[in-house]
């Protein structure tokens, strides 16, 4: 039987009370959160910077843009992203999760069409999964927001 | 980094605040001790250094990088004292080789602080743990903002 072509291989990032859903291919790794260096005058979503694998590697808590932040405990989880399209080979950076990121595999894109009630720039799609409230990112919002007025 | 960064062969590595952060020991970086400086408050200003009789505004900075009064400085490093000197006082410093150290570039993300230049140009990588790397012309950016927004000390 021939492989279906719209399976999508993604995972689930749980960031407070939404979670994010992206292509797994944009994670170089997940890791525990260690120490965290405090960047200061760095924007309020930035939570720091860490040693990575003997990379300075900037980590967002994102939830800090649409809610008041998560909070850092024994659960929380570090997905570090590879550089974003146009970026430098080494210009990775990191999200904080509030849980350990869940693989997904989705037959049907068709779910993720939706975009009811999508009023925030970050999200490209708003959808729900697991009976809980999810998005896809707009990468082209992060980047701008990573990014502003910054040549690649 | 800068280019000038890129060949140094020290770094000086500064403590105040609580934390610990690194610049390039560059050849314009002028360093004097607590005795050598006037400690008196003007402005912002926690002390100065007089050149030729032109006041060089010096700060002491809390961990948000915001002047403070009251630190327990012992030196004052000068920048930029080709144009407009600026100084940043600091509790403790050490010279540190290039050689002994793991410099790795750093981009910081979002906006730009106030001084409108990065204030971190790399990182000093330490076993799980790491020390930012002051970018010299964006420190110099940030002190001139706080003289500039707090008033000029001379």
């Amino acid at each position: 039987m021939a492989a279906r072509t719209d399976r999508v291989h993604g995972l689930l990032l749980p960031i407070g009370e939404r979670s994010l859903l992206l292509p797994s291919a944009l994670v170089a790794e997940i890791i525990t959160l260690g120490r965290v260096v405090q960047q200061p005058l760095a924007a309020q979503w930035i939570l720091g910077v860490i040693n990575w694998r003997s990379r300075p590697v900037t980590v967002c808590d994102l939830s800090r843009l649409w809610s008041g932040g998560i909070e850092v405990n024994a659960r929380s989880r570090v997905a570090v992203f590879y550089p974003l399209a146009g970026r430098s080979a080494g210009e990775f950076f990191a999200v904080l999760t509030s849980a350990e990121p869940q693989p997904r595999v989705l037959d049907d894109a068709a779910p993720l069409m939706t975009n009811a009630n999508n009023e925030n720039p970050l999200f490209a799609v708003t959808l729900v999964l697991d009976g809980r409230p999810a998005a896809i990112p707009n990468l082209t919002t992060l980047a701008d927001l990573f990014y502003p007025a910054k040549a690649p | 980094m800068s280019p000038a960064a890129a060949s140094v062969r020290h770094y000086l590595e500064i403590s105040f605040a609580g934390g610990t952060y690194l610049m390039p020991n560059l050849p314009q970086l002028v360093v004097e001790p607590r005795e050598n400086l006037a400690v008196r408050r003007l402005g912002m200003a926690a002390a100065q250094r007089v050149v030729q009789g032109v006041t060089w505004p010096a700060f002491a900075l809390n961990a948000e990088l915001e002047p403070v009064a009251e630190a327990p400085w012992t030196r004052g490093i000068f920048l930029n004292p080709a144009g407009r000197g600026v100084g940043i006082l600091v509790d403790d410093m050490r010279l540190v080789a290039v050689d002994r150290l793991r410099i790795e570039a750093f981009s910081p993300l979002g906006p730009l602080p106030p001084g409108g230049q990065p204030l971190f140009d790399a990182a000093s990588m330490q076993g799980e743990g790491l020390s930012l790397v002051f970018s010299v012309g964006g420190l110099v950016a940030h002190l001139l903002y706080q003289e500039h927004r707090h008033g000029r000390a001379d």
